[in-house]
């Protein structure tokens, strides 16, 4: 319909056959395209994407996550210049003779001196021009670089002589063009502008090649170098220069209906696999489904089934618990007042705040702040619920509380959440899933987990001279002082010690044989 | 711990009307808005503009309704400057982000109604200055002043908001927006664009000479046309940028 009107209005208002086109041209491309972004910006969260009676099921399918990964036309044409260095079209200059195709250039380069500098008059030519000139330089002098470092590697004389050229050649230019444009002012302006392009330009590299770290940074003028490195990061697309970490590497498992458990070190990737869930995060390959809905197609759509509580999340400090918790009922949608008012006197008492509902989140302790974020995910109970790491800064009674209060709620939907703690996922998980560097190193069930450290655990009584020096310290499991010895829980293929004895796993040592990377050593398997 | 299982009906919460949504959480987010800094710049507003009106009473210029609306120009753009350029930054700042990236159309119910908090407390703002400047310098209807003042203003203040959710900073943002604002006063100035409906300062109550009313009518209609459109479209922008979660955290 748009598209007829707007060729009839075309036909009957515009002139010229340039014009005509052109706005047909636009209306092709403008009409799907302003269609596309109304439809995308406009996206709703849509619970009924699932059917409710139906039971939720998360399938993660080969994810792979990676941190500063550069966007994809970077990737694209870095992948081309690869593919030319792979076929060895990519042009090298390693003797005097691979010079002879770009000789045209050097050429090119007098004839541009001589015009710009000795030729013309026109003094906003000699400014253009001055600047081509030193893009074509810096470009000629890369490649003589390049043969200089090839034929004299390692040579101190060629890297001074490379400083010294790349930062005499603006102040020549700048000399030159002091000389023939006659205003001083504006070359000093140019001049100052210039050197401060220059130091953000190579300040991020040297930054990333020596991969020094900011906060570090000592001797003189330590606080100075601080401040102009933190200016230069901060500027955008240039300032900083990223070196991609992968977090996830092919993890996949499936999650059903039930309390799931996220185990493993510091750094491990729990965070970024639980924002991926979420749909805080994207991956950068593989799928998460759920319920054979790719997430990436409908992330805003499910933005309605999932809540996540955050490891470190933020507050409103200057409201109180209950004003902070009444506003995210609200946008939650609980707006009916008595409704609401019921659920937050629930939600507060549950996590024992009801008391200090009228307090400022910000007179709060940690642990009181962790409550109140464990209240805000009991609102509205989504179907599915992530939590990373709830009981940090809890003391163990509330933990066990909040525990069972997991538990009870994991009956009917998924619970997803990430603990260093063994005992929360062997009192309170139906599945774990092991993650370390990236990797997933188990998912299943705990007591099959505990199968997988049979036959390694070991424990024995050693003199503590013998255990400073005999043992390896990062397979003892826990140690304990019994009169003279030490009673010491350890992990081994076979008898470490004199007098070891095997005894039955738990969980812990399950968990750690799993780091130590010990599970396929003799019968047993890892995953499930 | 017992959980009370009609608490925990699945089909508990349902989405009321939009109004209701508006009428509740528009109580309790001006405190999220305004916090703290809003009071100072609406009192370099009111500074501003108490100036502007004695500067133009000193030098005896002509006074009229459309030297009112000049005057009312920069401390508007003031009033909308702090809200919709720090907006994302105070959020970032209370690291509350990822809270609110767990709400269902958290674009609509928090970023949404807080614009829309702001435009409305401005316009009040805004009829409160038109009065002032009745009593003190010229008669001119408030609310029609007001009306004609918001377009601009929401033109201006959804393109701080689009560039706050690029930039994510409250600073970048800022130096963005008062050079896009300089920018946009220059051009303004210009032959090409002085008169036509691309003129984001067009002034509506000061007809120039040799303008047939009519024409400047026109011109006034569709002036008004392109500073809502533009406002929507970067306000869909700002809304679209919001979905690209990562890049917040």
């Amino acid at each position: 319909m748009l598209f007829i009107l707007g060729v009839t209005f075309i036909w009957l208002y515009v002139d010229g056959m340039l014009w005509q086109s052109a706005y047909l041209v636009l209306l092709i491309f403008g009409i799907p395209g302003v269609t596309y972004f109304a439809q995308t910006s406009l996206r709703r969260a849509r619970s009924k994407v699932i059917d409710p009676g139906e039971d939720i099921h998360i399938s993660v399918r080969n994810l792979v996550k990676i941190y500063d990964w550069p966007g994809r036309i970077s990737r694209q044409w870095n992948s081309g210049l690869h593919i030319r260095e792979h076929l060895g079209l990519k042009n090298e200059y390693h003797s005097l003779r691979d010079f002879v195709n770009v000789l045209w250039q050097f050429g090119l380069l007098l004839f541009g001196i001589y015009f710009t500098w000795f030729f013309i008059d026109s003094r906003l030519w000699i400014f253009l021009f001055s600047f081509a000139i030193y893009g074509t330089i810096l470009s000629l002098w890369r490649k003589v670089r390049q043969y200089l470092y090839f034929r004299f590697a390692d040579s101190k004389t060629v890297q001074y002589a490379n400083r010294i050229i790349f930062w005499a050649i603006p102040p020549v230019i700048l000399f030159i063009l002091f000389r023939r444009m006659d205003n001083t002012g504006l070359v000093g302006i140019v001049g100052v502008i210039w050197a401060f392009c220059i130091a953000v330009y190579i300040s991020p590299q040297y930054l990333y090649e020596r991969e020094i770290n900011i906060e570090r940074i000592k001797g003189r003028f330590a606080g100075l170098r601080r401040s102009w490195f933190r200016l230069v990061k901060s500027i955008p697309l240039v300032g900083k220069q990223r070196k991609p970490f992968k977090a996830l590497r092919g993890v996949s498992f499936e999650i059903r209906t039930g309390m799931s458990g996220l185990l493993g070190p510091n750094g491990a990737g729990k965070s970024t696999l639980m924002r991926i869930i979420c749909g805080i995060l994207e991956q950068s390959y593989g799928s998460i489904w759920i319920n054979g809905l790719d997430t990436r197609i409908y992330r805003e759509e499910l933005q309605s089934l999932i809540g996540f509580l955050p490891q470190e999340f933020g507050t409103y400090e200057n409201m109180s618990s209950w004003e902070f918790l009444d506003y995210q009922a609200i946008l939650k949608g609980i707006t009916d007042t008595t409704l609401r008012n019921e659920r937050l006197e629930y939600v507060l008492k549950a996590v024992h705040m009801y008391e200090r509902k009228d307090d400022k989140i910000g007179s709060f302790s940690g642990g009181m702040k962790q409550r109140i974020g464990i209240a805000l995910i009991l609102l509205h109970l989504p179907r599915i619920l992530v939590v990373d790491e709830p009981t940090t800064g809890l003391d163990p009674r509330e933990r066990i509380r909040f525990r069972n209060l997991l538990v009870e709620l994991s009956r009917d939907r998924i619970v997803i959440f990430s603990t260093h703690i063994i005992e929360d996922i062997s009192s309170s998980c139906s599945q774990v899933v092991v993650i370390n560097k990236g990797d997933l190193k188990y998912f299943g069930d705990p007591v099959d987990m505990v199968d997988m450290a049979a036959g390694k655990v070991w424990q024995f009584h050693i003199d503590r001279s013998a255990f400073e020096k005999v043992l390896d310290k990062t397979m003892v499991v826990h140690h304990i002082q019994d009169g003279d010895k030490i009673q010491v829980r350890y992990l081994s293929s076979g008898s470490p010690y004199e007098g070891a004895v095997q005894v039955e796993p738990n969980l812990e040592d399950a968990y750690l044989c799993l780091l130590k990377n010990m599970e396929n050593e003799g019968a047993s398997t890892c995953t499930k | 711990m017992k959980v009370h299982q009609h608490v925990l009906n699945r089909n508990d919460y349902d989405y009321k009307t939009t109004d209701t949504f508006i009428t509740q959480s528009g109580k309790i987010q001006p405190k999220i808005i305004f916090a703290g800094k809003f009071i100072w710049f609406l009192l370099a507003a009111l500074a501003f503009f108490a100036y502007f009106m004695f500067q133009s009473a000193w030098s005896r210029s002509e006074i009229n309704e459309g030297l009112i609306y000049y005057l009312l120009m920069f401390p508007s753009v003031l009033l909308v400057f702090y809200p919709a350029v720090f907006g994302i930054q105070n959020d970032e700042d209370n690291r509350i982000l990822e809270i609110l990236f767990g709400i269902p159309d958290y674009k609509y119910k928090v970023w949404g109604v807080r614009l829309l908090m702001i435009y409305v407390a401005i316009f009040f703002i805004l009829v409160a200055f038109s009065y002032l400047a009745t009593l003190l310098l010229y008669p001119v209807n408030p609310f029609e002043m007001s009306i004609q003042l918001m377009f601009p203003l929401a033109f201006f203040g959804n393109l701080a908001f689009m560039l706050s959710t690029i930039t994510r900073s409250g600073n970048g943002t800022a130096v963005l927006t008062i050079i896009l604002a300089i920018f946009l006063l220059i051009t303004s100035k210009t032959e090409m664009i002085e008169r036509s409906f691309w003129n984001i300062l067009l002034n509506p109550f000061k007809v120039p000479d040799s303008f047939l009313p009519v024409i400047w009518e026109g011109l006034i209609i569709k002036n008004r046309i392109f500073l809502l459109i533009g406002g929507i479209v970067w306000m869909m922008i700002g809304l679209l940028n919001l979905q690209k979660r990562e890049k917040f955290i």
